[in-house]
């Protein structure tokens, strides 16, 4: 339900509401009218007694005994249909009616009282005159069908009811809600490419004109951060190349100085190269930094990629030759590509520094490269172990060394690199096949045209 | 050469500052944008180092300022980003010639040596010969007492680095970086195997080297 929309919910809520209040008003007005009926029915029976009461005083030729029982014609036509039983003075019977069958009704304790005779609900009044009392009950049939009409209808009105509230919230919330989606659409405008662009604050000055305002807050003080992002990753380059610098010029000063002993010397040696690692890092860093702030820009042009491939298949011939492990290269005879060749060099250059640093021992490198009409692949394997299932995607994360002991060096960039740069030209990087006898991984590039 | 090194950073210009003298460079420093316009264009010196990134302004405005003036002098851009925004907006603005940070001095010098000597920018001669042999740099191809050597890519960019600044002493170090940028896993032991198979390629008969072994410090072309 959480994934629903809220013009639904709403709808839902409403009818739901609408139901409850149905229901409630359905327990209130039903005892309500009941009891309304009942007062009238008693009115009714008091009626009846009056009448019939009246009808025995002025009849000609009524019984003026009351100790003797009467027939029914004394009885008035309209009340010969309810049940009926009329005592005398000391409680004898003096008249009753044949649909009560003989049943005795005077053994009773109110005046008014509603009882079971003959399995129907019967509302009896007991009134007296003079010396006669008079017993008088009518069927609550009518009372209770409409009762029970009652409930129907208001069964019956419930769905509908449900329906209608339904679509009222529903329409009602796609009303309120049309703002939202407005701002959504304009929001989804809001990126990289137009950081000012900015939401428009509705007429109203209602709950949804704060939201925007509020939101426009946020988008502004986003957009100052990734400026000064921006702007760091522009000024990281002096700020950090310039100590490197100053580290390497003094480095420089002292191999050069006389008095230092060959070990010392081996030793500035050794520093001076690290002053290179440190160099490449911050490339690295710089460069990735311009592919988040969506920044990196490649100068795509038609080049011939076979060059770049031989320089490349030079390098690791000899790599894998310092290592002791085996090469072997299979280039297509020729590959044009849409691309900046600095960036594919970095690319292929980690890609093969890859191959060889994490080769078996006593294994080989295989570089290889295929043209079709479209794409160019270069596709690069070495023997090693199969990479695990779960590493295969997280090899691609930055930082991130796929099982490697700390004897093997390396920063845990080069292939995120590798794949932000092929991508940043409408390539890709990806990982082909790690069956436990070779890992191949594949460059893709867009065939110049 | 008189020569005026802006640069901000005390360290670097003090290394710079020595470097230069060292080299019998006469040299003047600035540490500011303001300070060194004023003293770039008040006197005609030879060369300016001048560091791109600079407090009070910009290198690329001093450059545009000493252009505007018509001072003589040659300019030499110290630029952090070896991004081709910068060597655009550089070459636009008339530097003659570029050193990316983070530089060795060495390479500095080089540079500054080529400047002086040749009056004008440092666009490479296209025909190299030293001895024997030539190089046509824009066609790749290296021919030894007239007969062509087949020399693999990474093979003839060392050569060129050893050509084009013949009895120089490389470091590893620097061969490397100019070859490949990047810090590279196995990449002084790579120079090192270029180097020895240059040296087969290139040694006709019992000859000594051509590349010799600077004992400690890297390589050089000896100059015949």
């Amino acid at each position: 339900m959480n994934a629903w929309p809220l013009k639904i919910k709403f709808g839902l809520y409403a009818a739901g509401l609408a139901y409850a209040a149905v229901v409630g008003f359905s327990l209130v007005l039903m005892p309500i009218i009941y009891h309304h009926q009942l007062n009238e029915l008693d009115g009714q029976l008091k009626d009846n007694a009056e009448e019939l009461f009246r009808d025995l005083e002025n009849f000609t030729g009524a019984p003026k005994d009351y100790r003797k029982g009467f027939s029914e014609r004394f009885i008035p036509v309209a009340l010969r249909r309810r049940y009926m039983e009329i005592e005398g003075p000391e409680g004898q019977v003096l008249y009753r009616s044949p649909n009560l069958r003989g049943t005795d009704l005077a053994p009773q304790v109110e005046d008014l009282r509603t009882m079971v005779l003959f399995d129907r609900n019967v509302r009896l009044g007991t009134f007296r005159h003079g010396l006669m009392t008079l017993h008088i009950g009518t069927r609550l049939g009518t009372i209770e069908a409409m009762q029970d009409d009652l409930h129907i209808g208001l069964l019956w009105s419930l769905p509908v009811a449900a329906l209608v509230v339904f679509s009222g919230g529903w329409l009602l919330a796609r009303r309120a809600l049309k703002p939202v989606g407005d701002l959504t659409t304009a929001a989804e405008g809001i990126g990289v490419d137009h950081p000012a662009e900015r939401l428009p604050v509705p007429r109203s000055n209602d709950e949804i004109a704060r939201l925007t305002v509020v939101l426009n807050a946020s988008f502004d003080r986003l957009q100052k951060a990734y400026e000064s992002a921006a702007r760091f990753s522009a000024d990281a380059s002096h700020q950090l190349k310039t100590p490197v610098t100053v580290l390497r010029a003094g480095l420089e000063s002292l191999r050069d100085a006389t008095y230092l002993k060959p070990p010392e010397q081996e030793e500035i040696l050794q520093l001076l190269k690290q002053t290179r690692r440190l160099t490449t890092l911050v490339d690295d860093l710089l460069l990735l930094a311009q592919v988040d702030a969506g920044r990196m820009k490649l100068e795509a042009q038609p080049l011939d990629l076979v060059p770049l491939l031989q320089a490349l298949g030079d390098d690791t011939g000899v790599a894998c030759l310092t290592r002791g492990i085996g090469y072997e290269q299979h280039w297509m005879d020729g590959a044009r590509v849409l691309g900046d060749a600095r960036r594919i060099s970095v690319i292929l250059q980690n890609l093969a520094e890859n191959a060889v640093k994490y080769c078996s021992a006593g294994g080989s490198v295989k570089l290889s490269g295929e043209a079709s009409a479209d794409l160019v692949r270069v596709q690069v394997s070495n023997s090693s172990p199969a990479i695990p299932e779960a590493e295969r995607s997280r090899i691609f994360e930055r930082f991130h060394r796929a099982g490697v002991g700390e004897n093997i060096r390396g920063h845990g960039l080069g292939l995120n690199i590798a794949r932000e740069l092929a991508r940043a030209q409408g390539g890709e990087v990806r990982l082909v096949r790690s069956d436990g006898v070779e890992t191949v991984f594949e460059l893709e590039l867009i065939a110049a045209p | 050469m008189n020569i005026l090194s802006v640069e901000d950073e005390p360290q670097l210009a003090k290394h710079i500052a020595r470097a230069l003298t060292r080299s019998g460079h006469t040299v003047d420093s600035a540490d500011n944008g303001p300070d060194a316009l004023e003293k770039a264009l008040s006197r005609a010196y030879d060369l300016v180092v001048l560091d791109v990134n600079l407090p009070g302004c910009d290198g690329f405005e001093i450059l545009r300022r000493i252009r505007a003036a018509d001072v003589p002098s040659r300019v030499l851009m110290l630029t952090a980003r070896a991004d081709v925004m910068d060597r655009v907006q550089g070459l636009r603005s008339g530097a003659d010639d570029y050193v990316t940070k983070p530089f060795s001095m060495d390479e500095l010098l080089a540079r500054v040596e080529v400047l002086g000597r040749r009056g004008g920018a440092s666009i490479p001669e296209d025909m190299v010969h030293i001895g024997g042999i030539v190089m046509e740099v824009g066609k790749r191809r290296v021919t030894l007492q007239g007969e062509v050597v087949a020399l693999s890519p990474r093979e003839f960019d060392v050569l060129r680095i050893f050509m084009q600044e013949p009895g120089r002493v490389f470091s590893r170090d620097e061969i490397c970086e100019r070859i490949w940028n990047r810090e590279h896993e196995y990449d002084t032991r790579t120079v090192e195997i270029f180097i020895m198979r240059l040296r087969k390629k290139l040694c006709a008969g019992d000859e000594e080297p051509l590349i010799e072994t600077v004992r400690g410090v890297g390589y050089k072309m000896r100059r015949p």
